[in-house]
Protein backbone atom coordinates (compact mmCIF):
# COMPACT_ATOMS: atom_id res chain seq x y z
CA UNK A 1 0.00 0.00 0.00
CA UNK A 2 1.83 2.94 -1.14
CA UNK A 3 1.72 6.54 1.80
CA UNK A 4 -1.26 8.39 0.59
CA UNK A 5 -3.30 5.06 0.92
CA UNK A 6 -1.45 4.12 3.80
CA UNK A 7 -2.40 7.91 5.28
CA UNK A 8 -5.85 7.77 4.05
CA UNK A 9 -6.93 4.23 5.74
CA UNK A 10 -5.50 5.29 9.05
CA UNK A 11 -7.30 8.44 8.84
CA UNK A 12 -10.57 6.72 8.27
CA UNK A 13 -9.61 4.15 10.57
CA UNK A 14 -9.07 6.99 13.58
CA UNK A 15 -12.10 8.55 12.55
CA UNK A 16 -14.17 5.53 12.51
CA UNK A 17 -13.19 4.56 16.25
CA UNK A 18 -13.61 7.97 17.40
CA UNK A 19 -16.82 7.37 15.69
CA UNK A 20 -17.86 4.46 17.55
CA UNK A 21 -16.73 6.11 20.97
CA UNK A 22 -13.77 3.04 21.52
CA UNK A 23 -11.65 6.08 21.97
CA UNK A 24 -11.33 9.32 22.99
CA UNK A 25 -8.91 11.16 20.17
CA UNK A 26 -9.83 14.60 19.32
CA UNK A 27 -10.56 14.39 15.73
CA UNK A 28 -9.06 17.53 15.47
CA UNK A 29 -5.63 16.20 16.64
CA UNK A 30 -6.20 13.56 14.72
CA UNK A 31 -6.66 16.01 11.60
CA UNK A 32 -3.94 18.19 12.38
CA UNK A 33 -1.30 15.43 12.51
CA UNK A 34 -2.78 14.04 8.89
CA UNK A 35 -2.33 17.44 8.01
CA UNK A 36 1.18 18.52 9.07
CA UNK A 37 2.08 14.99 7.29
CA UNK A 38 0.26 15.95 3.98
CA UNK A 39 2.05 19.81 4.01
CA UNK A 40 5.59 18.16 4.65
CA UNK A 41 5.36 15.50 1.82
CA UNK A 42 3.88 18.05 -0.71
CA UNK A 43 6.66 20.69 0.04
CA UNK A 44 9.32 17.76 -1.02
CA UNK A 45 10.38 17.02 2.21
CA UNK A 46 11.96 13.30 1.11
CA UNK A 47 14.50 14.87 -1.31
CA UNK A 48 16.03 16.44 2.25
CA UNK A 49 17.40 13.84 4.00
CA UNK A 50 16.79 15.11 8.03
CA UNK A 51 13.65 16.39 6.82
CA UNK A 52 12.81 12.58 5.01
CA UNK A 53 13.33 10.91 8.53
CA UNK A 54 11.53 13.29 10.34
CA UNK A 55 8.69 12.59 8.06
CA UNK A 56 9.30 8.63 8.39
CA UNK A 57 9.25 9.50 12.00
CA UNK A 58 5.53 11.53 11.71
CA UNK A 59 4.52 8.20 9.89
CA UNK A 60 5.14 5.61 11.95
CA UNK A 61 4.28 7.68 14.90
CA UNK A 62 0.99 7.47 13.18
CA UNK A 63 0.36 4.27 12.13
CA UNK A 64 1.02 3.43 16.31
CA UNK A 65 -1.51 5.86 16.75
CA UNK A 66 -4.16 4.69 14.97
CA UNK A 67 -3.33 1.54 16.25
CA UNK A 68 -3.60 2.56 19.86
CA UNK A 69 -7.26 3.89 19.33
CA UNK A 70 -8.32 0.85 17.76
CA UNK A 71 -7.62 -0.25 20.76
CA UNK A 72 -9.36 1.70 22.94
CA UNK A 73 -6.13 3.76 24.28
CA UNK A 74 -7.65 7.09 23.92
CA UNK A 75 -4.83 9.37 25.58
CA UNK A 76 -1.52 7.34 23.87
CA UNK A 77 -3.31 7.60 20.72
CA UNK A 78 -3.71 11.54 21.39
CA UNK A 79 -0.30 11.63 22.33
CA UNK A 80 0.93 9.98 19.47
CA UNK A 81 -0.36 11.92 16.68
CA UNK A 82 0.75 14.89 18.98
CA UNK A 83 4.32 13.49 17.78
CA UNK A 84 3.17 12.96 14.50
CA UNK A 85 2.35 16.32 13.88
CA UNK A 86 5.58 17.66 15.62
CA UNK A 87 7.69 15.70 13.59
CA UNK A 88 6.07 16.28 10.19
CA UNK A 89 6.08 19.97 11.05
CA UNK A 90 9.56 19.64 11.84
CA UNK A 91 10.09 18.00 8.40
CA UNK A 92 8.45 20.90 6.39
CA UNK A 93 10.95 23.33 8.67
CA UNK A 94 13.75 21.25 7.61
CA UNK A 95 12.90 20.92 3.93
CA UNK A 96 12.24 25.00 3.81
CA UNK A 97 15.77 25.73 5.35
CA UNK A 98 17.18 23.46 2.79
CA UNK A 99 15.61 24.93 0.31
CA UNK A 100 16.92 28.28 1.75
CA UNK A 101 20.32 27.58 1.81
CA UNK A 102 19.81 26.26 -1.80
CA UNK A 103 18.53 29.52 -2.61
CA UNK A 104 22.16 31.40 -1.07
CA UNK A 105 23.94 29.03 -3.29
CA UNK A 106 21.56 30.53 -6.21
CA UNK A 107 22.19 33.95 -4.92
CA UNK A 108 26.01 33.63 -4.61
CA UNK A 109 26.61 31.98 -8.31
CA UNK A 110 24.04 35.00 -9.80
CA UNK A 111 26.27 37.39 -8.30
CA UNK A 112 29.77 35.84 -9.33
CA UNK A 113 28.27 35.71 -12.88
CA UNK A 114 27.16 39.22 -12.65
CA UNK A 115 30.80 40.23 -11.35
CA UNK A 116 32.78 37.95 -14.20
CA UNK A 117 30.64 38.73 -16.72
CA UNK A 118 32.79 40.70 -19.43
CA UNK A 119 31.88 44.53 -18.97
CA UNK B 1 21.50 40.53 28.61
CA UNK B 2 18.01 42.02 26.69
CA UNK B 3 14.81 41.94 28.34
CA UNK B 4 13.32 39.14 26.03
CA UNK B 5 16.01 37.08 26.82
CA UNK B 6 16.05 37.45 30.51
CA UNK B 7 11.92 36.82 29.82
CA UNK B 8 12.58 33.46 27.59
CA UNK B 9 15.21 32.42 30.26
CA UNK B 10 12.98 32.80 33.40
CA UNK B 11 10.45 29.73 32.81
CA UNK B 12 13.03 27.65 31.52
CA UNK B 13 15.11 28.75 34.85
CA UNK B 14 12.06 28.08 37.19
CA UNK B 15 11.15 25.06 35.78
CA UNK B 16 14.49 23.26 35.56
CA UNK B 17 14.60 24.70 39.45
CA UNK B 18 11.27 22.94 39.64
CA UNK B 19 12.86 20.14 38.44
CA UNK B 20 15.81 19.94 40.03
CA UNK B 21 13.41 19.44 43.24
CA UNK B 22 11.75 16.53 41.95
CA UNK B 23 12.77 13.02 43.56
CA UNK B 24 13.32 11.32 40.00
CA UNK B 25 16.28 12.65 37.94
CA UNK B 26 14.57 14.27 34.66
CA UNK B 27 14.36 11.75 31.83
CA UNK B 28 17.19 11.80 28.63
CA UNK B 29 14.27 13.29 26.52
CA UNK B 30 13.49 16.39 28.76
CA UNK B 31 17.01 16.72 28.80
CA UNK B 32 17.55 17.08 24.83
CA UNK B 33 14.56 19.08 24.99
CA UNK B 34 16.05 21.81 27.52
CA UNK B 35 19.45 21.55 25.44
CA UNK B 36 17.74 21.89 22.13
CA UNK B 37 15.47 25.40 23.59
CA UNK B 38 18.79 26.40 25.23
CA UNK B 39 20.48 26.41 21.38
CA UNK B 40 17.30 28.20 19.80
CA UNK B 41 16.89 30.71 22.10
CA UNK B 42 21.29 31.87 21.42
CA UNK B 43 20.33 31.35 17.32
CA UNK B 44 18.71 33.27 14.83
CA UNK B 45 15.16 32.63 15.65
CA UNK B 46 15.54 34.30 19.07
CA UNK B 47 14.74 37.43 16.70
CA UNK B 48 13.75 36.13 13.01
CA UNK B 49 11.59 33.65 14.66
CA UNK B 50 10.18 34.57 18.17
CA UNK B 51 6.28 32.75 17.37
CA UNK B 52 8.13 29.71 16.91
CA UNK B 53 10.12 29.78 19.32
CA UNK B 54 7.40 30.78 21.93
CA UNK B 55 5.28 27.46 20.66
CA UNK B 56 8.64 25.95 21.65
CA UNK B 57 8.90 27.39 25.18
CA UNK B 58 4.82 26.24 25.36
CA UNK B 59 6.04 22.76 24.33
CA UNK B 60 9.02 22.52 26.89
CA UNK B 61 7.00 24.25 30.03
CA UNK B 62 4.08 21.55 29.21
CA UNK B 63 6.55 18.76 29.28
CA UNK B 64 8.32 20.34 32.23
CA UNK B 65 4.97 20.49 33.84
CA UNK B 66 4.34 16.69 32.89
CA UNK B 67 7.77 15.90 34.89
CA UNK B 68 6.94 17.76 37.74
CA UNK B 69 2.91 16.24 38.32
CA UNK B 70 3.81 12.70 37.31
CA UNK B 71 7.43 12.09 36.98
CA UNK B 72 9.48 9.95 34.45
CA UNK B 73 6.95 8.39 33.13
CA UNK B 74 5.54 7.83 29.37
CA UNK B 75 3.44 11.16 28.50
CA UNK B 76 6.49 13.13 29.81
CA UNK B 77 8.96 11.51 27.31
CA UNK B 78 6.63 12.18 24.68
CA UNK B 79 6.11 16.03 25.48
CA UNK B 80 9.82 16.48 26.23
CA UNK B 81 10.03 14.86 22.46
CA UNK B 82 7.33 17.01 20.95
CA UNK B 83 9.00 20.06 22.84
CA UNK B 84 12.23 18.68 21.26
CA UNK B 85 10.91 19.16 17.68
CA UNK B 86 9.38 21.89 18.21
CA UNK B 87 13.12 23.70 19.29
CA UNK B 88 14.11 22.57 16.30
CA UNK B 89 11.55 23.67 14.37
CA UNK B 90 11.74 26.94 15.35
CA UNK B 91 15.81 27.14 15.07
CA UNK B 92 15.17 25.93 11.10
CA UNK B 93 12.53 28.85 10.96
CA UNK B 94 15.22 30.80 12.24
CA UNK B 95 17.75 29.54 9.81
CA UNK B 96 15.37 30.45 6.71
CA UNK B 97 14.62 33.95 7.76
CA UNK B 98 18.22 34.55 8.14
CA UNK B 99 18.70 33.31 4.59
CA UNK B 100 16.20 34.88 3.33
CA UNK B 101 17.98 37.78 4.39
CA UNK B 102 21.25 36.44 3.00
CA UNK B 103 19.25 36.08 0.24
CA UNK B 104 17.83 39.38 -0.30
CA UNK B 105 21.76 40.85 0.77
CA UNK B 106 23.36 39.57 -2.26
CA UNK B 107 20.49 40.12 -4.91
CA UNK B 108 20.96 43.75 -3.64
CA UNK B 109 24.86 43.47 -4.19
CA UNK B 110 23.79 41.95 -7.92
CA UNK B 111 21.57 44.69 -8.44
CA UNK B 112 24.45 46.92 -7.43
CA UNK B 113 26.82 45.46 -10.05
CA UNK B 114 24.29 45.20 -12.56
CA UNK B 115 23.74 49.01 -12.30
CA UNK B 116 27.07 49.60 -11.98
CA UNK B 117 27.77 47.11 -15.55
CA UNK B 118 24.62 49.35 -16.98
CA UNK B 119 26.61 52.69 -16.48
CA UNK B 120 30.05 51.23 -17.87
CA UNK B 121 28.08 50.07 -21.10
CA UNK B 122 26.26 53.31 -21.31
CA UNK B 123 29.69 55.27 -21.02
CA UNK B 124 30.85 53.11 -23.89
CA UNK B 125 28.47 53.09 -25.78
CA UNK B 126 28.38 57.03 -25.42
CA UNK B 127 31.98 56.97 -26.57
CA UNK B 128 31.69 54.75 -29.54
CA UNK B 129 28.87 57.11 -30.63
CA UNK B 130 31.10 59.89 -29.68
CA UNK B 131 33.95 58.29 -31.93
CA UNK B 132 31.42 57.20 -34.62
CA UNK B 133 30.25 61.14 -35.33
CA UNK B 134 33.66 62.32 -35.31
CA UNK B 135 34.68 59.29 -37.64
CA UNK B 136 31.84 60.70 -40.04
CA UNK B 137 32.68 63.78 -39.98
CA UNK B 138 36.23 63.16 -41.22
CA UNK B 139 34.68 61.37 -43.61
CA UNK B 140 32.58 63.99 -44.57
CA UNK B 141 35.03 66.23 -44.76
CA UNK B 142 37.40 64.14 -46.78
CA UNK B 143 34.54 64.13 -49.36
CA UNK B 144 34.67 67.55 -49.26
CA UNK B 145 37.99 67.97 -50.05
CA UNK B 146 37.85 65.35 -52.49
CA UNK B 147 34.89 67.40 -54.52
CA UNK B 148 37.05 70.89 -54.29
CA UNK B 149 40.00 68.87 -55.59
CA UNK B 150 37.77 67.20 -58.09
CA UNK B 151 36.56 70.43 -59.49
CA UNK B 152 39.48 72.87 -58.88
CA UNK B 153 41.09 69.66 -61.61
CA UNK B 154 38.14 70.07 -64.35
CA UNK B 155 38.86 74.57 -63.79
CA UNK B 156 42.54 73.81 -64.74
CA UNK B 157 41.69 71.48 -67.27
CA UNK B 158 38.80 73.87 -68.55
CA UNK B 159 41.29 76.75 -68.60
CA UNK B 160 44.35 74.91 -70.05
CA UNK B 161 41.57 73.73 -73.01
CA UNK B 162 40.78 77.35 -73.26
CA UNK B 163 44.35 78.65 -73.28
CA UNK B 164 45.14 76.40 -75.70
CA UNK B 165 41.82 76.66 -78.09
CA UNK B 166 42.77 80.48 -77.63
CA UNK B 167 46.38 79.82 -78.78
CA UNK B 168 45.42 77.90 -81.85
CA UNK B 169 43.69 80.73 -83.52
CA UNK B 170 46.59 82.35 -83.76
CA UNK B 171 49.48 80.13 -83.93
CA UNK B 172 49.95 76.27 -85.38
CA UNK B 173 49.83 74.08 -82.09
CA UNK B 174 50.81 69.85 -82.60
CA UNK B 175 52.18 67.46 -80.68
CA UNK B 176 54.86 65.90 -81.43
CA UNK B 177 57.58 63.30 -79.39
CA UNK B 178 59.73 66.24 -78.35
CA UNK B 179 56.26 67.53 -76.69
CA UNK B 180 54.03 70.49 -77.89
CA UNK B 181 55.15 72.28 -80.58
CA UNK B 182 53.51 75.83 -81.10
CA UNK B 183 54.75 77.76 -84.36
CA UNK B 184 54.40 81.03 -85.43
CA UNK B 185 55.67 82.85 -89.08
CA UNK B 186 58.13 84.35 -88.59
CA UNK B 187 56.07 87.28 -91.06
CA UNK B 188 54.06 88.08 -88.56
CA UNK B 189 56.51 88.40 -85.48
CA UNK B 190 59.34 90.37 -87.18
CA UNK B 191 59.95 92.52 -90.49
CA UNK B 192 62.55 91.25 -92.63
CA UNK B 193 66.09 90.69 -91.48
CA UNK B 194 64.97 91.78 -88.26
CA UNK B 195 64.88 90.53 -84.70
CA UNK B 196 62.82 92.98 -83.14
CA UNK B 197 58.89 91.73 -82.21
CA UNK B 198 56.47 93.43 -84.17
CA UNK B 199 53.70 95.35 -81.95
CA UNK B 200 51.32 92.61 -83.21
CA UNK B 201 54.22 89.63 -82.37
CA UNK B 202 53.67 90.83 -78.75
CA UNK B 203 49.98 90.42 -78.81
CA UNK B 204 50.19 87.13 -79.57
CA UNK B 205 53.06 86.05 -77.31
CA UNK B 206 51.17 86.87 -74.48
CA UNK B 207 48.81 84.40 -75.22
CA UNK B 208 51.79 81.74 -75.86
CA UNK B 209 53.09 83.34 -72.05
CA UNK B 210 49.45 83.39 -70.76
CA UNK B 211 49.57 79.42 -71.60
CA UNK B 212 52.94 78.38 -70.82
CA UNK B 213 52.19 79.74 -67.22
CA UNK B 214 49.84 76.49 -66.38
CA UNK B 215 53.33 74.43 -67.27
CA UNK B 216 55.89 76.66 -65.27
CA UNK B 217 57.40 73.31 -64.40
CA UNK B 218 57.81 71.85 -67.84
CA UNK B 219 61.22 72.89 -69.80
CA UNK B 220 60.60 75.34 -73.03
CA UNK B 221 62.52 75.67 -75.81
CA UNK B 222 62.81 78.22 -78.58
CA UNK B 223 63.84 77.52 -82.03
CA UNK B 224 64.44 80.20 -84.91
CA UNK B 225 64.27 78.91 -88.46
CA UNK B 226 64.51 80.94 -91.99
CA UNK B 227 64.64 80.07 -95.21
CA UNK B 228 67.42 79.35 -97.24
CA UNK B 229 68.15 82.63 -99.14
CA UNK B 230 71.13 84.40 -97.88
CA UNK B 231 74.37 82.77 -96.08
CA UNK B 232 74.17 80.08 -93.22
CA UNK B 233 75.96 81.96 -90.68
CA UNK B 234 73.70 85.56 -91.58
CA UNK B 235 70.88 82.80 -91.10
CA UNK B 236 71.79 81.02 -88.17
CA UNK B 237 73.02 84.66 -86.30
CA UNK B 238 69.40 86.03 -87.18
CA UNK B 239 67.56 82.80 -86.18
CA UNK B 240 69.09 82.50 -82.84
CA UNK B 241 68.53 86.52 -82.93
CA UNK B 242 64.81 86.14 -83.10
CA UNK B 243 64.81 83.12 -80.86
CA UNK B 244 66.11 85.32 -78.28
CA UNK B 245 63.88 88.10 -78.49
CA UNK B 246 60.75 85.89 -78.35
CA UNK B 247 62.58 83.91 -74.78
CA UNK B 248 63.19 87.66 -73.65
CA UNK B 249 59.64 88.98 -74.51
CA UNK B 250 58.28 84.94 -72.43
CA UNK B 251 60.20 85.64 -69.23
CA UNK B 252 59.32 89.03 -69.31
CA UNK B 253 55.60 87.26 -69.29
CA UNK B 254 56.37 85.01 -66.09
CA UNK B 255 58.40 82.27 -67.81
CA UNK B 256 60.80 81.22 -65.13
CA UNK B 257 64.56 81.86 -66.59
CA UNK B 258 65.74 78.66 -65.79
CA UNK B 259 63.07 76.17 -67.93
CA UNK B 260 63.71 78.22 -71.29
CA UNK B 261 66.48 78.27 -73.77
CA UNK B 262 66.95 79.74 -77.04
CA UNK B 263 68.37 78.13 -80.36
CA UNK B 264 69.21 79.36 -83.77
CA UNK B 265 68.23 76.81 -86.29
CA UNK B 266 68.82 78.76 -89.31
CA UNK B 267 67.59 77.15 -92.36
CA UNK B 268 68.69 73.46 -91.57
CA UNK B 269 65.13 72.25 -90.63
CA UNK B 270 62.90 73.55 -93.74
CA UNK B 271 59.55 72.34 -93.37
CA UNK B 272 58.33 73.43 -97.25
CA UNK B 273 59.92 74.25 -100.20
CA UNK B 274 62.53 77.06 -100.21
CA UNK B 275 61.55 77.26 -104.17
CA UNK B 276 58.64 78.87 -103.90
CA UNK B 277 57.89 82.01 -101.93
CA UNK B 278 54.98 80.44 -100.17
CA UNK B 279 57.03 77.80 -98.96
CA UNK B 280 59.98 80.15 -97.81
CA UNK B 281 57.27 81.66 -95.73
CA UNK B 282 56.48 78.50 -94.06
CA UNK B 283 60.26 77.82 -92.99
CA UNK B 284 60.46 81.55 -91.93
CA UNK B 285 59.48 80.40 -88.23
CA UNK B 286 59.72 80.63 -84.63
CA UNK B 287 59.54 76.95 -82.89
CA UNK B 288 58.17 77.25 -78.64
CA UNK B 289 58.51 73.65 -78.11
CA UNK B 290 57.25 72.66 -74.70
CA UNK B 291 58.51 69.60 -73.57
CA UNK B 292 56.72 66.86 -72.22
CA UNK B 293 56.12 67.04 -67.86
CA UNK B 294 57.62 64.43 -66.32
CA UNK B 295 55.41 61.59 -64.98
CA UNK B 296 54.06 61.66 -61.98
CA UNK B 297 55.53 59.57 -58.67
Amino acid sequence: MNTPMRSLSCLLGSLLLIGCGAATVPAVRVAAAEAAIRSARESGATNTPGAALHLHYAELAQVEAARLARAGDGAPAAMQYRRAEADANLALALGREAEAQRNIQGANDALRTTQNAPR
Amino acid sequence: MSTRSIALMIPLCALAGLSACATAAPPPSLVAARAAYATTTSGPARFLAPVELDNARLALAEAEQSFLDRGNDAPTGDLSYIAERRSLQAAAYGNIAAAQRTVGQVQAEQAREQVVTQQQTTAELGQARVQIASQRQQVATGEVALEQERLARVNAERTASAALESLRRVAEVREEARGLVITLSGSVLFATGQSMLLPIAQQRLGQVAAMLADHRTQRVSVEGHTDSRGSVSTNEALSLARAQAVMAYLVTNGVAQDHITALGVGSNRPVADNGTSEGRANNRRVEIVVAPAAPAR
